[in-house]
């Protein structure tokens, strides 16, 4: 599944650069021809660098077409909509005149051709204007804004909750390969992956709020806990203004949606750290650094696990996508009043320039998350190919 | 047919892929003799029979056995009926992708090209969604309803299988086969359908069925939302969503179709990797 040859790992390839750093350094155009083999380590490490930003450049221009498509994409779907956002508008106003109809037509830019449309609404998207909410007359980009910090925090929670659960239990199933708790752990990732996560939502719900009334089941926080908003990560504000009440309450709201997010996530990492883990302490480098002598642990963390995060990387990438979606599913199970949240009502009020703004939010959260990766990846991974 | 009976016999040697292909094949049994076997009629309304609960609990009886929903309907033939949407919609909607996304991916693959250049830019922008937020957004514009549901699913799902076989057939083209067909003056038609096909087509069903769990887990999604199918007609997620205001005191309205829903995709999943470690042996876990 990851075609990546992993690499002797960055720590004893930096001790043999700084060994051959010592010697003379040789310059000549001959050398230069053939850099890989006969070039002193200082020009090879500043080629790599060079070819390496050059390949973070030219990823980030690539880029740039994405979002452009994305956008327009986005935007000429709303175009195929049954009925124009004055028409929506006029169903619910009621009894409204022909001239008022075309006046607002006309301020929507709405009998314009479509290019044009398109042409004004990217000049505005540039400027973070995504127009405005039919239902909250408000400005897109402020509702946005108004959410995102639920998402976030939502979000890195579930992340870091895969994260823990996962990378331990990867590694332990990899070194105790075919043992109990391998088999068990890996039955019960098989089984993570296969479950809908609105159900398994629904299911801690029931087990953990209906039977054991020791979670919420809805919402951020309780009423009545003081919290003064500062970031709008509320476990953030909460510590920030030393409001414990106010922690303690955004905590349990919080852990409920957090492993409903999080556990497809952990399965997959859990699946990707083991069978990389497998791969990688079979490696010959594995087997110098034991008979170095050193303890079994530091060889399985430091030579181990360092070498097999980096296909854990690309997969976090990957996951981002099912992050956005799961996103969506559980914010609405558990009332989280996050993204999510928004575009789902936003969908069933027909508040279509919000469900514009939101789809192409998600689209390029989705794109910059990818940038990111492939660039982290870049700087993990020594031999890619550049 | 030999190489069926082979296929099986391989396929017991990996038990879990072996119960995984069962289930599957009882699901689609139980989805294609719904009518017959479900007790009750999936909509059928009694008012006098609501939130009767399971045969096992207080108050349950033999002839609800998994208990009723809110309406009075019978849980257990929705169950057996909702099937039939799921399987549908996942076998449809991986159907209609493979097809398409073949096709594209192998005219693509196999002359390059300009055309190919823009399949891939289209292939591109499309991977920029998120799977599900491309699917909502699409019911959302469209409405809900059976087809618009599979359009929303086809609309991005080709793109995958369009990559594995335009990836695979640049692979194929390199080979001495082809240039073989080619230099036998074999028509392009020919050497596309004849000759590289056959070769690609093992991982394309592999693909497939891996997809065909995620498909359906993506209905449901969607059904539970409300953007997908529709109630009353039964669907495991709009069940699901239905159940949630009665979890207090009917937790069986939300729970069972997650049941059903987890133990078909989870089967699916198990068929999917066990082919996947019979079509390459390289693959096999460990």
């Amino acid at each position: 599944m990851f075609p990546i040859g992993l690499e002797p790992d960055g720590g004893a390839q930096g001790e043999e650069v700084r060994a051959q750093s010592e010697e003379p350094r040789a310059k000549s155009a001959g050398q230069k021809a053939f850099p890989l083999c006969a070039t002193s380590n200082t020009t090879r490490t500043k080629e790599v660098r060079i070819l390496r930003t050059a390949k973070i450049i030219q990823r980030i221009l690539a880029t740039v077409p994405i979002v452009l498509g994305v956008v327009i994409l986005v935007f000429v779907f709303m175009r195929f909509i049954p009925g124009d956002p004055v028409d929506l508008m006029m169903g619910q106003a009621g009894n409204v005149s022909r001239q008022e109809v075309a006046d607002l037509r006309a301020q929507f830019n709405l009998d314009a051709p479509i290019y044009v449309q398109l042409y004004d609404y990217l000049g505005k998207a540039v400027q973070g204007n995504l127009g405005e909410s039919y239902m909250e007359k408000r400005p897109v980009i402020d509702l946005i804004g108004q959410a995102l910090p639920a998402t976030l925090e939502l979000s890195l929670m579930a992340i870091l909750f895969a994260l823990i659960v996962a990378i331990p239990i990867g590694v332990y199933s990899a070194v105790k390969q075919n043992s109990v708790l391998d088999r068990a752990s890996m039955g019960i990732s098989f089984l993570g992956v296969s479950m809908p996560g609105f159900w398994l939502g629904i299911l801690l719900m029931l087990i953990f709020s209906v039977k054991l009334g020791i979670a919420p089941t809805q919402g951020r926080i309780a009423y009545g806990t003081g919290l003064v908003k500062v970031t709008g990560f509320y476990v953030l504000d909460s510590t920030l203004t030393g409001n414990w009440v106010a922690l303690r309450s955004s905590l349990a709201h919080l852990i409920l949606p957090a492993i409903t997010l999080g556990s497809p996530t952990a399965a997959v990492v859990a699946r990707v750290v083991r069978s990389s883990m497998l791969e990688v302490m079979r490696q010959d480098y594995i087997v110098l650094a034991r008979a170095k002598g050193l303890r079994e642990f530091w060889v399985v963390v430091r030579h181990g696990l360092r070498n097999a995060l980096i296909p854990t990387v690309t997969v976090l990438g990957t996951e981002v996508g099912a992050l956005l979606g799961g996103n969506m599913i559980v914010e609405t199970v558990f009332g989280w009043p996050g993204l999510g949240r928004l575009a789902v009502t936003a969908i069933f009020n027909r508040d279509y320039p919000l469900v514009q703004g939101v789809v192409m939010f998600y689209a390029l959260v989705f794109v910059m998350a990818n940038l990111g990766v492939d660039i982290l990846y870049t700087y993990l991974n020594p031999k890619i190919s550049l | 047919m030999y190489r069926s009976v082979e296929f099986l016999t391989e396929l017991k040697g990996n038990p879990a892929a072996f119960i995984g292909l069962l289930v599957l094949l009882f699901y689609i049994g139980m989805a294609v003799f719904a009518p017959i076997i479900s007790p009750h009629s999936p909509v059928r309304v009694h008012l006098d029979e609501r939130l009767l609960p399971p045969f096992w609990l207080p108050g349950g009886t033999l002839s609800h056995l998994l208990g009723t929903d809110v309406l009075g309907m019978d849980l257990l033939s929705r169950i057996i009926y909702g099937a039939r949407i799921s399987l549908t919609v996942g076998f449809l909607s991986v159907g209609i992708s493979v097809i398409f996304g073949g096709i594209l991916g192998l005219l693509a693959g196999y002359f390059r090209g300009i055309f190919d250049e823009i399949i891939c830019r289209v292939a591109d922008l499309l991977l920029a969604f998120p799977f599900l937020i491309f699917a909502i957004g699409i019911m959302a514009f469209m409405g809900p309803g059976f087809v618009n549901l599979i359009l929303a699913l086809t609309f991005k799902g080709w793109v995958e299988f369009f990559r594995l076989v335009r990836g695979e057939v640049m692979a194929e083209k390199t080979k001495e086969y082809v240039e073989a067909a080619n230099a036998l003056g074999v028509s392009h038609l020919r050497t596309i359908l004849g000759e590289i096909l056959p070769n690609i087509i093992h991982s394309v069903t592999v693909l497939g069925t891996l997809r065909l769990g995620y498909m359906i887990i993506m209905e449901a999604s969607l059904s539970f939302l409300g953007l997908g199918i529709q109630p009353p007609t039964p669907a495991w997620g709009s069940m699901i969503n239905a159940g949630r205001d009665y979890m207090m005191n009917a937790w069986w309205i939300a729970t069972l179709p997650g049941i059903a829903l987890l133990i078909l995709v989870l089967c699916i999943n198990l068929f999917g990797e066990g082919l996947r470690d019979l079509s390459d042996p390289r693959l096999k876990r460990n």
